[in-house]
């Protein structure tokens, strides 16, 4: 796989399309808003000075980028923040702070691996070909990991959901 | 995927992870988040402090070496003068003593010690001169 550097342009517009989700991965690893920021721009910092070479998909790299970052600031920082202490990771379309939460809660607690493949799929909108490219695994394992972490969110977002279509209907 | 599967995300896509702070945009800032700008500054000054500490060091090491023993001895004179002042303190306590006990050998004392022990009056500035005036 051929490497090459990114354009300023090119990296700011990733970051503008891509930089919440980052965040929205890195917090996963790191609870405090704040170091998860430090993480993601750090990442992308050091493609701004050309430091860093990115294989084909920037995507994928960002993704990976961003993970060991998140995890090495974990390793360093003493800092042990409870959830609840911190915002909320969301912002709901309906401002249904709730749900916001809830969807917070129910995100932190699949496991790692589940948890990637949805933010890849949802939030950076990647297929599950480049989710499975990106994480390293066959593209049946991306598939039945996006397919389980659906079912368990499902679950735990079923009140909410049926709020919002009660509220549709009235 | 099915048509709820997708009917959920786009429910999960109803809620928008909140945004990040904005890259800075002029690569001194860059420069300072990543590496701080101040570091060659802060390069030379510890070199210099390093070049002062040799220079100094050398140049203790070079000087002429002093012996403990010159260095604590006193000067001929001021040792003269320190033991002349603790003789005519003894003189003073042996005048008081014979005061005190003995009268006849106060005024053998007196006549002996008159010429080296009490203060001379016969200089012109000396302020027993300047009283008799």
């Amino acid at each position: 796989m051929t490497q090459r550097k990114l354009g300023a342009d090119d990296v700011r517009q990733l970051y503008e399309q891509h930089g919440a989700a980052l965040l929205l991965y890195a917090r996963c690893f790191v609870v405090d808003r704040g170091l998860a920021e430090d993480a993601v721009q750090q990442v992308f910092l050091k493609l701004l000075r050309g430091e860093t070479d990115t294989l084909e998909t920037p995507l994928a790299y960002l993704y990976r980028a961003v993970r060991n970052t998140a995890l090495n600031t974990r390793r360093t920082s003493a800092r042990n923040v409870g959830l609840q202490e911190q915002d909320c990771w969301f912002a709901h379309r309906g401002g249904n702070r709730e749900a916001e939460l809830a969807l917070q809660q129910a995100l932190a607690e699949l496991p790692d691996e589940q948890r990637e493949v949805v933010i890849m799929r949802i939030w950076s909108g990647m297929t599950l070909d480049e989710a499975a490219a990106a994480t390293g695994v066959p593209l049946n394992t991306a598939a039945s990991r996006y397919r389980y972490a659906l079912g368990k969110l499902r679950q735990h977002m079923q009140p909410y959901r049926k709020e919002q279509v009660n509220l549709r209907n009235e | 995927m099915n048509e709820h599967d997708e009917q959920f995300e786009d429910f999960l896509r109803e809620f928008t992870p909140a945004q990040p702070v904005a890259l800075p945009n002029q690569p001194e800032t860059l420069r300072e988040i990543g590496e701080p700008a101040l570091v060659w500054p802060r390069r030379l000054a510890a070199a210099a402090a390093i070049a002062i500490a040799a220079a100094g060091s050398a140049w203790f090491a070079s000087r002429k070496p002093v012996s403990l023993a010159s260095r604590f001895a006193q000067p001929q004179s001021q040792t003269a003068q320190i033991d002349k002042a603790a003789g005519k303190n003894r003189a003073a306590l042996r005048l008081t003593k014979f005061a005190l006990e003995d009268l006849a050998r106060f005024d053998e004392a007196l006549s002996e010690t008159t010429p080296t022990g009490l203060p001379r009056f016969d200089q012109p500035n000396s302020s027993l001169h300047v009283l008799a005036q």
